[in-house]
């Protein structure tokens, strides 16, 4: 099946994963799978969002491993995804064809800007307010030098 | 009022261009309907009986004059020139074409608006005090908080496949106006006197089909760390609510059917191992915003043309019902009624709005509020300009002095417009309405509330009405069933049912039966709810009950 990585990479090998359902303890996923090394997280639905908060978990839990989403979710998740602590995701033959990787790319791309600090590279918007009152101060100290 | 700054600009920018290919994208079959659903609704695009309607975020109920002309010239381009104020706040639109949408959605970005999140399984749009820095009992201004959570909220990675929608609402004041113990989470401004201001945690509340009253879960929570202890709860939630059935998959359920102190037990432990410090909100961001929503500069006035207007008996009744006092002694906050006798609650013409917009800009700062009773208000009106503006606004249809009256109805679009609705609920406000014209009448009513839901979804909050009417279909007829007894204050109570439904041509009598029965049992200086909390309700079941025509074969 297809795999898509947080990169924008598309995978096609077959590998070994682990999956678990989006409703595991993090207890009994960290007993069984704490070192694996792709753990696929089963999303039964696009729109069962519990997959988001387990992830969550499973970084905060110290799950070192790649996560990967599995189900029918959409290129609009993407950004989301990756977000919540994901490094790729895996969707059926039918929906790479109805969905290819260029949509995933340009779902990514469209959406750069976010108010939430998260495990992507993108700076949340509150961070950018932040940097712009910093780089102010520091513009009014080096304008107040004689 | 809060303004985009260029962070903001650039957000809505992108979302809407996200939207227009998502549009594209659904049209040329890259995305199936199913797929399609929860976007086109995040965006505030429902599928309606006729058409499809379109829901605008007023976040916090809080607009300015030039967003009210815009939303005028919208429903004037793409509508059929008028809109709705709902009782969240927001407008919506109701005979929306799709391909319109993307452009619709461009011109609200132009005046720092959007429709995000006014629909779908996610966080929705924040409501809050429409007296929100006005008003003398206020301890401190929700408006802040409430446009931090906005922000907080937009978008938020984890949280917009929620098991089902979560409402927030945000008060400061000691008297609750904002309805937060009906909210999947209500949030109350207290001053602690040892902590200082924070804020007490209220969740689980919800009507719908099956009305709770929310309750307690955090008795302090600072500033700083309140994002991340909503974040605890919504995780909590996205985590362990009901996915099985749509019905039982609101938070309400799950405090419930875990127990509130098991769920306090569970958002404890998962706030006590998150790191929150990428959301906790330092003193610089709650500073910034602050700022915003600073009064405007409200001169000393004399009073002197107010008191002469005195002398004029619908302008004094204005001036009773319409207004309450400001924080600045020469000021009122002014309630425009959305509800003219046999009008329909909450409905604007763009004419009406247009000229709204005029008169914000000339007698209140440019500010206005829309209210969760679906009235407007101009929050800082000078009193002796009071006369003037309430003279335009009768020209234009807008004087009517029946705040918290009982013409003063909340409704739902009810079975007219809306796809859920299982009954009418507009032509019964509008016969209530009329039923009680005399303003000597509904004066010497008092304050009362009526709420009318087309369904059990209850988006009028029928149950927390002084009188709920509930419109239900049985046997192919539209039924109402009525309860008294509702209370939507901190001291929230749900109504309870009078007896059997009724047709929808009796309502209007046995409305006024009820209060003939209030009128004849209270006692010096109760209101309707007085009388009831002291009677009880079998006084009035004896009034519902004596009627031949009610007792159908139901009983």
């Amino acid at each position: 099946m297809p795999i898509i990585d947080k990169e924008g990479n598309f995978l096609a090998v077959a590998d070994n994963v682990e999956t678990i359902s989006n409703s595991a303890a993090i207890a009994d996923v960290m007993a069984q799978f704490a070192n694996a090394e792709i753990l696929g997280i089963i999303f039964p639905t696009h729109h069962d969002g519990r997959g988001y908060s387990l992830t969550k978990k499973l970084r905060r839990a110290g799950f070192n491993g790649k996560l990967r989403a599995i189900g029918p979710l959409i290129p609009d998740q993407f950004s989301d995804l990756i977000a919540c602590g994901f490094d790729e995701i895996e969707i059926s033959d039918e929906q790479f064809l109805r969905q290819p990787l260029v949509q995933w790319l340009a779902a990514k791309e469209i959406s750069q800007h976010s108010y939430q600090n998260n495990n992507s590279t993108k700076t949340s918007i509150f961070q950018s307010r932040r940097q712009k009152i910093a780089a102010n101060r520091h513009l009014n100290l080096v304008r107040e030098l004689p | 009022m809060y303004r985009y700054d260029e962070f903001d600009a650039a957000f809505v920018a992108s979302r809407n261009a996200q939207f227009a290919n998502q549009v594209a994208r659904r049209l040329d079959g890259s995305l199936s309907e199913d797929e399609f659903r929860p976007i086109r609704l995040r965006n505030g695009v429902y599928l309606q009986l006729h058409a499809y309607m379109l829901r605008i975020a007023i976040p916090y109920g809080t607009l300015s004059a030039k967003q009210m002309r815009v939303l005028a010239q919208i429903g004037a381009k793409y509508d059929k020139g008028y809109g709705h104020f709902t009782t969240r706040q927001n407008i919506q639109f109701n005979w929306i074409k799709l391909i319109d949408v993307p452009q619709i959605l461009a011109e609200l970005a132009e005046v720092s608006m959007h429709c995000i999140q006014t629909s779908g399984n996610c966080i929705r749009n924040v409501t809050a005090d429409h007296f929100a820095g006005i008003a003398k009992d206020e301890i401190a201004d929700p408006r802040p908080i409430a446009e931090l959570i906005r922000q907080w909220s937009t978008e938020h990675p984890e949280f917009l496949y929620l098991p089902r929608k979560f409402k927030i609402a945000v008060t400061g004041a000691s008297a609750d106006r904002a309805v937060i113990r009906a909210h999947d989470i209500g949030i109350q401004i207290i001053d602690d006197v040892k902590r200082g201001i924070g804020f007490r945690i209220y969740a689980g509340g919800g009507l719908g089909r099956t009305p709770v009253i929310g309750k307690i879960i955090k008795e302090f929570v600072t500033h700083e760390k309140l994002l991340g202890y909503l974040e605890a709860v919504l995780r909590t939630y996205n985590s362990e609510g009901r996915r099985d059935n749509k019905y039982k998959a609101r938070i309400k359920i799950l405090v419930n059917e875990t127990g509130l102190e098991e769920f306090i037990k569970q958002v404890e432990a998962e706030y006590a191992i998150s790191d929150t410090s990428s959301v906790d909100v330092d003193a610089d961001e709650i500073a910034r915003i602050n700022a915003y929503f600073a009064l405007p500069k409200l001169l000393g006035r004399s009073e002197t043309k107010y008191d002469a207007a005195l002398n004029d008996s619908a302008f004094a009744d204005f001036a009773k019902y319409n207004t309450i006092p400001h924080k600045i002694d020469g000021y009122v906050a002014t309630t425009i009624s959305l509800k003219p006798i046999g009008g329909i609650p909450g409905d604007a013409t763009s004419t009406q709005m247009l000229a709204i917009a005029d008169l914000a800009d000339k007698y209140s700062s440019g500010e206005i509020r829309i209210t969760h009773h679906q009235n407007i208000v101009f929050p800082h009106v000078a009193k002796d300009d009071l006369p003037e503006l309430c003279a335009a606004l009768g020209a234009m249809g807008l004087a009517t002095a029946n705040v918290g009256l009982i013409s003063d109805i909340i409704a739902c679009p009810g079975l007219d417009y809306c796809a859920l609705a299982t009954a009418r609920s507009i032509p019964i406000a509008q016969e209530i309405s009329k039923r009680f014209e005399s303003s000597q009448k509904q004066a010497e009513i008092g304050n009362i509330s009526i709420n009318i839901s087309g369904c059990i979804n209850a988006c009028a909050h029928h149950h927390i009405g002084n009188i709920g009417i509930l419109g239900l279909e049985k046997s192919g007829r539209e039924n109402y069933q009525i309860t008294i007894g509702g209370d939507a204050t901190l001291d929230m109570a749900l109504g309870e049912r009078l007896g059997p439904g009724i047709d929808a041509e009796d309502v209007p009598d046995t409305i006024e039966r009820i209060i003939n029965r209030y009128l004849h049992l209270r006692e010096e200086g109760e209101e309707f709810i007085d009388t009831y909390r002291r009677l009880g309700i079998e006084h009035f079941r004896v009034a519902f009950a004596n009627q031949g025509q009610i007792l159908s074969e139901d009983l």
